[in-house]
């Protein structure tokens, strides 16, 4: 099999990059392991990213699988509450609550329709200006030719492991997340940030009957093990204004715990293959923008891959795409500092 | 055997609720029944207004015709029939009651009317006036206003068909047309309006009314007058009710003017427990007025009605009030002074008549209720006689200046307090403190009289009567100025004087409508007075050998054709009626439409104990405008405000007001039992999941079956102890369908499979809300994915209804 740009991963990273080459006129294929974690997460995306969406002519499929939020509110260690409307945002004076699921299954329908279940990647045969993928199914064994591979794999990095390229940690930040049934308690926006003794936590909406509140500590807090149990959360939560009013009064919900730490390989592009989404740069979430940013780099990614398949110089992918991206992540590091500094966290 | 129908005249009440018996509310069967009970609800729990159902029965009578006792359904069969219609778009406009002039014996009218010309009827013409006859326009011979009558045919039920719903249209399609020419020629269709639903309950008949529905043929058209509407409809309905009983060989059919009964539909009551001041009752029984020996009774219910206006209206709550002048009494010690007929008690009983407003209007200073109207030429503030009770407009409104524009109690009324005042009554022998104790006391006597099965069909009537409010006629609430004029009736008499011994309450009477006999109804069903119609026709109608005479004979939709169109128009605008004084402030309808009320929410704040007595007391007296949402538009900002905001809003908003019920107050200082409005939006419990869309009707283009909508939610708790429904509103009401096939699956497993096709029949049944309670059993309290599909099964088209999954 031959085609111009192999993906691997069929998230939303993935999924996407394939829709903006199709635009561009590339052909791909996707390669996608199965499995995946389908929990509903109810990720939002802010008010600037639609422009964005709307140059790549996405907004519509966005908004058809979305409901639309006004804002978000914190109580970011401090007595106060503050009230972040996107009433005075231009042009969109709103925001976007993805439906996940059904926003990958309407963009795979403008994606490439080359797509894969694979297990395994047995072989990677990286050549000057060509790769030979070689992966396994159940009943297969298929040899793909391509002129870039993308690890598309989320905070997997499969590909990036793959090639024996390290990722590097900047902190150690880890989420529960536990869904409960809403109470009589009403957000305003939907969507409340809030700090506690040992770190922070979030309650939103997901749909009429269902909440998520999730809480992030630090993998090395003291306390970090008894935020494993639903029931110890009343009392984690007790000096808290918000969450610990969104907890039904009765009931045992079932806690998820997932990474959340910020991190990023040492490099996201080679020779002949570049990291996107998560694989890229994984953000602590208290950027809240882990879509706008997937968004970003595919928009980016494609642009580069563009030019890279019309000269195939190597070169541009550092100087366009990875450059870029590393001076966003450094910015960002930055501010999360400052936000940290600005929480003291008891430990 | 003789059979009749009772009660003979009954009402039902709007409501957005169900049809089904377990979810309304019924008209009452005694009078006074209801007044006290703190538990009744008038929203569902879906906060739907729940309609007001009427039950007729069927009663054995004597060969004198009164009632024995109810008939052995068991020994029978009964077929019940019932033909209504709404005949408000056919009639005429409504100015002011046009029997103001007539000369007529009535001694329910002063014959100042007629004599002095105080107030007097004004001519109208036709609503819709533009739909003419064909005659008029071509050659042609069609009444095309015929259509402008919702008339649909008879329906039955019986044991063996249990529900039937009446199912109108308007415009109505002239007989042996599929369709309207009116509507034809307004480029629409007819619009299906029903008028109710009827159900056979164990050998009784429920009439459940219509659902509140009003519109415009032409959705621009706004409601912009308080009576008169052209282009606009309503469910409001009225006609007769028959039964065809079989008992072994015999057949009796209960279908003529003395066996059958009548039923009407009225809006909405909004204060079920709260007595109009003057009845109906009190109307009919007033036509003639028969000698009889007063008790305390035939005088008490009037103080009792006023009194308890308090609870619906300010200027009966604040001081001067009738309520102040008895809560005085009662301070004194001397509340038994009320019912003694003693001359130590006659200066009580010589101050407390002159209160009240003479009937027969023989003076004419009072305040003015001014016009709007430029041609007013009357002095503002020349009226300065002081204002009597009680402090309600009358029938001459449109006439400022005229005592007509006040109301008066009913002559019969006056009468007894005439006789009270002289002491011409016998006492009441009783030691009661208060006005509620003495309400309790007669409450027990119609309780008591009701378990006589003789009387308790005549109670039916006379508890239907009482609720309806006896005046003053601009046009009315539920029924209006016909119903005081002997001509209405085919029987008007008294069968027991008194209720119980030595309680007269204005006896038990035998009050059968004068309807028209089939033939008869054949003939004058659609006759009018042509494009006007004035006092004289009404004058000349009263003769019985005059052409007019047909005016009184009953035909269905007669009763409220009267009425205002739309119904909500005239209950959002009769409100308070501005003087140039502060205080009292005159309002209409009072108990059934109320004005100024005591809030739920106040009654939630007055139990807080940390508050100090004082604050109780003003939380107490604080009462809110009843329309405080739809007289300012919507609950928001107010810059909408308005007479106009308020007729057009109450359109939509009529099935959200406060009722005003009776509730337990649970606070010390004020009265044990209270009355507080109860808005539908206090019913909360309830969560709504969008589950599909609204599929519009599209040809289907792959092969069945097929998918054509599919819709997934995610991580939806399903509570435990709660009713699930799948319906199309987020209340939980509206029908559902999918053309063909609905399919619901909860974590991939497929647990209901709905087909509104009937095998493929060509014609797709929306069924009411779907109960899946008993298929969510077993994911409760758990997050469940829940997928919908809507599923082309036979070819053709594919459409589909909205669906929500309502927890309640």
């Amino acid at each position: 099999m031959k085609t111009d740009v192999l993906i691997i991963g069929k998230g939303i990273s993935g999924i996407l990059l394939s829709v903006l080459l199709k635009q561009k006129g590339i052909n791909s294929i996707l390669l996608d392991r199965g499995h995946k974690n389908t929990s509903p997460l109810s990720e939002t995306i802010p008010p600037s990213t639609l422009t964005l969406l709307n140059q790549l002519d996405l907004l519509t499929v966005f908004e058809e699988t979305s409901s639309k939020t006004y804002g978000y509110q914190s109580k970011w260690n401090s007595v106060k509450i503050l009230d972040q409307g996107f009433f005075n945002y231009n042009p969109y004076k709103y925001g976007l609550k993805l439906n996940k699921q059904l926003l990958l299954k309407q963009l795979e329908k403008t994606a490439s329709n080359n797509s894969i279940t694979y297990d395994l990647i047995k072989e990677i045969d990286k050549k000057k200006e060509t790769t030979f993928v070689t992966i396994e199914n159940k009943t297969k064994t298929y040899e793909i030719e391509s002129k870039i591979i993308i690890d598309a794999t989320g905070r997997k990095r499969a590909l990036l492991k793959q090639l024996g390229i390290p990722s590097i940690d900047y902190d150690d930040t880890f989420a529960f997340i536990c869904y409960i049934p809403k109470n009589e308690m009403h957000l305003k926006y939907g969507f409340f940030t809030e700090t506690f003794n040992n770190g922070w936590g979030t309650v939103s909406d997901l749909n009429e009957t269902t909440r998520i509140i999730t809480l992030y500590i630090s993998k090395s807090n003291t306390n970090f093990n008894l935020f494993k149990a639903y029931k110890n959360w009343n009392k984690i939560l007790s000096n808290t204004q918000i969450l610990k009013n969104c907890l039904p009064n009765e009931g045992i919900f079932k806690v998820i715990g997932k990474k959340a730490n910020s991190s990023k390989p040492l490099h996201i592009v080679g020779d002949n293959w570049l990291a996107i989404g998560d694989a890229a740069m994984a953000f602590d979430p208290i950027s809240s923008h882990g879509i706008s940013n997937t968004i970003f780099c595919c928009n980016k990614a494609s642009i580069v891959i563009k030019k890279y398949i019309e000269n195939k110089n190597s070169a541009i992918l550092k100087e366009n795409y990875e450059d870029v991206l590393f001076t966003i992540f450094k910015e960002y590091i930055k501010q999360k500092e400052k936000l940290y500094t600005q929480k003291v966290i008891t430990i | 055997m003789k059979l009749r129908i009772y009660p003979s005249i009954g009402i039902a009440r709007l409501g957005n609720g169900p049809a089904k018996k377990d979810d309304v509310v019924f008209t009452p069967e005694i009078p006074w029944e209801n007044l006290y009970n703190e538990n009744l609800e008038f929203y569902t729990k879906d906060g739907a207004l729940k309609k007001q159902a009427q039950r007729f029965y069927i009663y054995e009578c004597d060969k004198n015709g009164v009632p024995t006792k109810k008939l052995d359904i068991n020994s029978c069969k009964v077929e019940w029939t019932v033909e209504v219609a709404n005949k408000k778009p056919f009639w005429y406009d409504f100015n002011n009651s046009l029997d103001l002039s007539l000369k007529t014996k009535n001694q329910n009218l002063s014959p100042n009317f007629y004599k002095n010309e105080i107030a007097p009827g004004i001519s109208t013409s036709r609503r819709n006036p533009n739909v003419l006859n064909q005659t008029l326009i071509n050659s042609g011979d069609i009444n095309y206003r015929k259509e402008l009558v919702n008339s649909p045919k008879a329906v039955s039920v019986s044991d063996s068909n249990k529900n039937q719903i009446i199912g109108g249209q308007f415009p109505f399609p002239l007989e042996n047309e599929t369709d309207s020419k009116i509507a034809s020629a307004m480029k629409t269709t007819s619009k299906d309006v029903n008028l109710g639903a009827i159900e056979y309950d164990e050998g009784t008949l429920i009439f459940y009314p219509g659902d509140g529905v009003s519109a415009a043929l032409n959705p621009s058209d706004l409601n912009t007058d308080f009576a008169d509407n052209s282009n606009w409809y309503d469910d409001i309905c009225d006609g007769r009710v028959t039964a065809r009983v079989t008992i072994g060989d015999t057949i009796y059919e209960l279908n003529n003017a003395e066996s059958a009964a009548w039923i009407a539909t009225a809006p909405p009551d909004y204060a079920p427990q709260i007595q109009p001041l003057a009845t109906m009752y009190d109307l009919v029984s007033g036509i003639h007025i028969d000698s009889h020996e007063a008790d305390f009774s035939s005088i008490f219910p009037v103080f009792y009605r006023l009194y308890r206006m308090q609870w619906v209206n300010l200027s009966d709550f604040l001081s001067p009030s009738f309520r102040e002048t008895i809560d005085q009494i009662i301070e004194k010690g001397e509340f038994k002074l009320l019912f003694n007929n003693s001359e130590e008690a006659k200066p009580l009983r010589e101050k407390i008549f002159n209160l009240f407003r003479d009937p027969l209007y023989n003076y004419n200073n009072e305040p003015i209720i001014p016009s709007k109207s430029v041609t007013d030429i009357t002095n503002i503030g020349s009226g300065n006689e002081e204002i009597k009770y009680p402090f309600y407009p009358g029938d001459g409104i449109n006439y400022p200046g005229s005592p007509a524009q006040w109301f008066a109690i009913p002559p019969i009324l006056y009468d007894e307090l005439k006789k009270w005042r002289d002491g011409n009554f016998k006492p009441l022998e009783k030691d009661f403190k208060n006005m509620q104790d003495t309400g309790e006391y007669y409450r027990k006597q119609y309780l008591e009289a009701a378990k006589d099965p003789s009387k308790s069909a005549l109670l039916m009537t006379k508890a239907v009567l009482e609720t309806l409010y006896g005046g003053g006629f601009h046009p009315g609430v539920e029924l209006t100025w016909p119903m005081r004029h002997k001509e209405m009736y085919k029987e008007n008499t008294l069968v027991y004087p008194e209720v119980t011994h030595n309680n007269c309450l204005f006896g038990l009477r035998e009050i059968r409508i004068n309807t028209a006999s089939k033939k008869e109804q054949s003939q004058i069903f659609y006759n009018d007075f042509g494009f006007q119609m004035d006092s004289d026709d009404v004058n000349d109608s009263i003769k019985p050998d005059n052409s007019k005479h047909w005016l009184w004979k009953t035909t269905p939709g007669d009763l409220t054709k009267w009425m205002g169109i739309p119904w909500q128009s005239d209950a959002g605008s009769c409100q308070k009626v501005f003087l140039d004084s502060q205080y009292p402030i005159p309002a209409w309808w009072a108990a059934n439409l109320p004005v100024d009320v005591l809030t739920e929410e106040s009654l939630v704040a007055m139990r807080n104990t940390k508050l100090t007595p004082n604050t109780v007391e003003y939380l107490y007296a604080n009462r809110s405008p009843w329309l405080m949402t739809t007289d300012t538009g919507y609950v928001g900002y107010h810059a909408e405000g308005g007479y106009l905001n308020g007729l057009i809003n109450m359109v939509y908003k009529w099935k959200n007001i406060g009722v005003v019920a009776a509730r337990k107050a649970n606070v010390d200082g004020v009265p044990k039992t209270v009355y507080v409005a109860a808005e539908s939006k206090n019913v909360k419990n309830k969560t709504a999941v969008f589950l599909g869309k609204a599929y519009p009707n599209k040809k289907v283009t792959l092969p069945p079956p097929n998918i054509f909508y599919s819709n997934t939610k995610e991580m939806v708790w399903i509570p435990s102890g709660k009713d699930a429904y799948l319906s199309s509103n987020p209340d939980g009401t509206g029908d559902v369908f999918v053309d063909d096939v609905l399919e619901l699956q909860i974590n991939g497993k497929s647990i209901l499979n709905v087909d509104f096709s009937d095998g493929c029949s060509g014609k797709i049944t929306p069924t009411s809300p779907i109960e899946i309670s008993p298929f969510l059993e077993k994911y409760s309290n758990s997050f469940v994915n829940i997928e919908i599909n809507y599923i082309d099964k036979c070819g053709g088209a594919e459409s589909s209804s909205k669906f929500y999954l309502v927890f309640k």
